[in-house]
């Protein structure tokens, strides 16, 4: 009987001690995962794997019916596994390790806060597991003449592994890394693809394939991100020019009449003037003086009327448009060196996505 | 002798020829201009016809803004000779000033005032003309070869002696050619008055000067 007080004024101490350190005691009609891992967390700290254990179990067990994070799920494998550990039972501890390590290969126990018996047995699960991991691409703009993007992948252990960078619309991709890796690996992109040109904007997958070394098994993964360009507005080019912009590079048959009427009309109007329009009463009119303007004047025209019968072209006009021709290329070329130099300045704003589509 | 401002023509031949000088702005373009004038002249003051002709010649110096302005300036002077009985010799000075603005791609509007004397052994003759008028270019396929058609009224004529017209015209027709920089022109032109007699000139006075007007250019294009 005096055990029996004994045990219960202890249980009472170690409740009201609880309750003293701000940690709630469990209440299972008003738990949730966060607050029961919270106390699963205290109790392991303080070593009470007993009460600890059970907890775990419980949010873990297909009974749990709030909802549960991925992340959740992995910190109570892990701690679940880290407690078995501690008491001796490394295959249970192992096996709750692996669950672990297969939902997020980059779980690790950081050898600080668990023991080194716990660190081998969990060293011991990830050789017996093969996963890899890629981590999420965080939102950021990086200038891709001066910067690169990070991607953080991962594999349990030792493994061939296979990371490429590619458009979810278009293949091939840009391969970063193919070789061996173990654990964690940093790998750098300049946002460039396979073709030497930047990246697109659009929606892109980070895909890693890995084969273990160790185990028969592969295992892939991929992250996706979104690619926009920030640069300067760029300038248009001028459009292609119209028929209707171009002077005729060939004269009409009318043209030559043109001339003809316009030569003939001019002499005309030097006889008019001498005639019709001089003061009949001052005299004999002289006819050789207008004549003389008239006689160049129709020359004029039936020269240019036999000369542009027999050349249709428009010399002047062909060069004038070849000019405009040029001008605008010029221009255009202009145009496009201050553009390149623009886009030569563009900034990769990088977001995080999910799947294929929006 | 001379009507004192002909020999104005002297100063404006060396503003011809400094036409190929540089000009103070380069929307400006320059040209000089040697002008032949192969002219008849007809008066009838009551007393029969008096025929005379002659050769007038000057410069002309003109100055553009974009082709769509233009100030001319320009002196021409000579001797008209008697072609018959009752005529005399007269010498002839003229200066003027005009100004050309391009109002359609072919048609010129022009104003301009003349002063110009006619000086004989009896009497000197001093005319000041204001001239409104326009000129059709009617340019051919080939470039620089243009044809001209120009008009105008002289609505301010001012005569010793006389009043003022009731009918004073200026016309002419001719071809304009062009290359480069060098320009000619050939043009038939007559100026034609008639005065109404008045409290001074008792009889109706007719008076026409028609001619042959060539002429040779250099612009400088700036």
């Amino acid at each position: 009987m005096r055990k029996l007080i004994v045990v219960l004024t202890l249980c009472v101490i170690s409740s009201l001690a609880l309750v003293a350190q701000g940690t709630p005691l469990p209440d299972s009609t008003s738990d949730s995962t966060a607050q029961l891992l919270q106390q699963a967390h205290a109790l392991y700290e303080r070593l009470d794997l007993e009460r600890a254990v059970p907890l775990l179990e419980r949010v873990l067990s297909p009974g749990w019916s709030f909802g549960m994070t991925k992340a959740q799920r992995v910190d109570a494998y892990a701690y679940l596994g880290a407690s078995l550990a501690l008491v001796g039972s490394a295959d249970s501890a192992a096996r709750y390790f692996r669950a672990a390590l297969e939902r997020d290969p980059f779980t690790d126990l950081d050898p600080r806060r668990f023991t080194p018996g716990q660190v081998a047995v969990f060293r011991t699960a990830r050789r017996q597991t093969f996963a890899v991991g890629a981590r999420q691409v965080s939102a950021l703009r990086f200038d891709p003449r001066t910067e690169q993007l990070s991607f953080t992948v991962v594999t349990t252990h030792g493994a061939t592994l296979r990371v490429e960078v590619r458009s979810v619309d278009a293949t091939p991709g840009q391969v970063l890394f193919q070789g061996e890796s173990d654990g964690l690996r940093e790998i750098a992109w300049n946002g460039l693809m396979a073709d030497g040109r930047l990246a697109p904007p659009g929606r892109y997958e980070v895909r890693v394939d890995g084969r273990s070394r160790l185990l028969s098994r592969s295992d892939s993964t991929r992250v996706y991100f979104d690619v926009r360009h920030e640069l300067p507005a760029l300038e248009d080019t001028l459009h292609e020019l119209l028929l209707s912009e171009l002077r005729p590079e060939r004269y009409p048959p009318s043209a030559a009449t043109g001339d003809l009427v316009k030569g003939l009309g001019i002499a005309a109007g030097a006889f008019v003037i001498s005639g019709a329009l001089a003061d009949g009463d001052l005299g004999s009119r002289s006819s050789a003086l207008p004549a003389t303007v008239a006689a160049t004047a129709a020359l004029s025209g039936v020269v240019a009327f036999v000369w542009r019968r027999h050349h249709a072209e428009a010399p002047e006009n062909v060069l004038a448009n070849a000019r405009r021709r040029q001008e605008r290329r010029l221009t255009n070329d202009a145009i496009q060196r201050r553009n390149n130099a623009r886009i030569a300045q563009t900034i990769l704003v990088i977001a995080p996505a999910s799947g294929v589509g929006p | 002798m001379r009507p004192a401002f002909a020999h104005a023509s002297g100063p404006l031949v060396l503003l011809a020829l400094a036409a190929g000088a540089p000009t103070a702005a380069g929307q400006w373009t320059v040209q000089g201009t040697g002008v032949l004038s192969v002219m008849r002249h007809r008066v009838d003051a009551g007393y029969g016809v008096e025929p005379s002709s002659g050769v007038l010649a000057g410069p002309e110096v003109a100055a553009s803004l974009r082709d769509r302005l233009t100030v001319r300036l320009w002196t021409r002077s000579g001797s008209f000779h008697a072609d018959g009985p009752g005529a005399i010799d007269r010498d002839v000075a003229e200066a003027g000033l005009q100004v050309d603005v391009a109002a359609l791609r072919w048609l010129t509007v022009q104003a301009g005032t003349t002063r110009r004397t006619y000086l004989t052994v009896l009497a000197r003759q001093p005319w000041t003309t204001v001239a409104l008028g326009a000129e059709a270019h009617l340019p051919f396929t080939e470039t620089g070869v243009t044809g001209i058609v120009r008009g105008a009224i002289l609505p301010g004529v001012s005569v010793n002696g006389l009043g003022h017209p009731d009918l004073a015209i200026a016309v002419a027709s001719g071809m304009e050619y062009r290359r480069g920089r060098a320009s000619a022109a050939v043009l038939y032109s007559l100026e034609r008055y008639r005065f109404a007699p008045s409290a001074t000139a008792t009889v109706e006075r007719r008076e026409q000067l028609a001619g042959l007007v060539v002429s040779v250019g250099w612009s400088l294009k700036r």
